[in-house]
């Protein structure tokens, strides 16, 4: 098998064309460069790390099987991961809800010494997240990592429905407006 | 169909997956003939992509790579292995003459057993130790490639916050305030940088001895109206905190900035004590 390196300067897409190729080291290379935040949002969304490895070992399952990409759109393929993996972390919470099972393997927080290609990028979304105010970033959380629908994030966060709508668009305004900045500074 | 005004609206919602699935083909079908209103909602789906690296990062197991692998091993992956180590004539063992003794043949065909049975067992062995090795020089080369890219992240972060530090100390609006040593630390000192063009703040401190027990420094911006919290920190063992962080909206005219022993994780108010403080001078004293 190829060595990580041996991928280094190869971009996303070429890998993923690679992975579509039948080619296994393009699929570990695509492997060494998400699996650390893809499991972290796993984690995030299930609470479980027994689930969470379950879900990054399907979706690189699914990857290889359907031979890359599907969702027929040109976007960044970390963005495409992300919501391949959010979307099925969801699917599993739903089942084990509806199983009635209890996750008891909690996902204990860790500065990861292994966060590698993107911890640069982490730093800066977790501290422009932060900078959010509260109602806004808890109307953002409820959606992206709990997969609430608006009436149903309006019953959690015990606000009006308008109340709701705004702050997911001003909360996301606000996060684009940040991150420009940020990548700016970054020379990204 | 819904309008501009309507669309703008539900972007946020949409962006994120949250509307309820009629609101969203109606919404979708007005985008179909929307370019205005499909560009703004890129920029918000685009942000969403992202929002995934903003979650703390427990450690990813480093065994979960050979589990999938090896689930994948079920696969087919293109490389054909031999179905059998090799092939066998039935007439150099004497099966296949039309001369042998029935017991012979019997007795030749067990011992062909057996011995295709060591020989196949054997291959297996011989096979999983081979893959066995060649896994392990992978791990060990993986693991050497991973130590340098970690260590080589460390030096670019290093370089890249303290480009952002210069960044924001040369920013024409910079505000500089020194904080001094209170009752608690008397020999302690620091300086707040500030920036509305950078939209940021930096503190360097020193003589700060590293907070003792489950306590943490908070760092306040005081203005006529409230207190804010900037943040929580730790000093290193030699005294010395740097840290670095967005500007928040503050509410009310500047006064001072305090830094505070808390409670690990930091308080909603200040409540413990005051070890640092400088007051506001107007013009920030640059």
């Amino acid at each position: 098998m190829a060595q990580p390196e041996a991928f280094a300067d190869t971009d996303d897409r070429e890998l993923l064309q690679r992975v579509a190729a039948r080619d296994l080291d393009a699929l570990a290379a695509l492997y060494d460069r998400y699996a650390q935040p893809l499991y972290a949002l796993a984690c995030r969304i299930l609470g479980s790390t027994v689930e969470a490895e379950e879900s990054i070992i399907d979706l690189f399952q699914l990857i290889w099987q359907t031979g890359g990409r599907d969702d027929g759109t040109a976007g960044p393929v970390d963005a495409w991961l992300f919501a391949l993996v959010r979307k099925r972390c969801l699917e599993r919470l739903k089942q084990v809800k509806q199983q009635g099972r209890r996750l008891t393997e909690s996902c204990a927080e860790a500065n990861g010494a292994s966060v590698r290609f993107q911890a640069e990028r982490q730093e800066v979304i977790r501290t422009a997240l932060a900078t959010l105010p509260e109602g806004q970033r808890e109307v953002l959380e409820l959606a992206y990592y709990k997969g609430l629908k608006d009436h149903e994030i309006a019953l959690v966060a015990d606000r009006p429905a308008a109340e709701v709508q705004a702050q997911a668009r001003q909360g996301l305004a606000r996060l684009d407006h940040l991150l420009s900045h940020l990548w700016g500074v970054l020379g990204r | 169909m819904m309008t501009c005004p309507e669309v703008r609206d539900l972007a946020g919602l949409y962006a994120l997956e949250a509307l309820a699935e009629a609101q969203r083909r109606d919404l979708e079908t007005h985008l179909d003939a929307c370019p205005t209103c499909w560009e703004e909602l890129a920029s918000l789906r685009r942000v969403v992509g992202v929002v995934g690296y903003g979650v703390p990062q427990p450690v990813l197991p480093p065994e979960l790579k050979a589990r999938l692998f090896r689930r994948l091993e079920g696969e087919p992956v293109g490389a054909e292995r031999p179905s059998r180590p090799f092939a066998v004539d039935p007439s150099i063992l004497g099966l296949g003459g039309p001369d042998a003794d029935p017991w012979r043949r019997v007795a030749l065909g067990l011992g062909a057993v057996v011995v295709l049975a060591c020989a196949w067992g054997g291959y297996q062995t011989w096979q999983a130790a081979r893959y066995g090795a060649e896994r392990d020089e992978r791990a060990v080369a993986q693991k050497q490639v991973e130590e340098r890219l970690v260590r080589s992240t460390a030096v670019i972060r290093e370089l890249r916050e303290e480009r952002e530090r210069l960044a924001l100390l040369k920013a024409k609006d910079v505000q500089i305030m020194t904080l001094s040593g209170q009752r608690a630390l008397p020999g302690a000192t620091a300086r707040l940088a500030w920036s509305q063009a950078e939209q940021s703040w930096l503190l360097t401190a020193d003589h700060l001895p590293p907070a003792v027990g489950a306590r943490t420094y908070q760092l306040w911006a005081a203005t006529d109206k409230s207190k804010v919290s900037l943040g929580v920190f730790q000093s290193n063992p030699d005294g010395r905190a740097v840290l670095k962080a967005f500007l928040p909206e503050i509410d009310g005219k500047p006064m001072a900035a305090l830094v505070t022993l808390e409670p690990a994780g930091g308080s909603a108010q200040p409540s413990g004590d005051i070890v640092l403080m400088g007051l506001w001078q107007g013009d920030g004293g640059r």
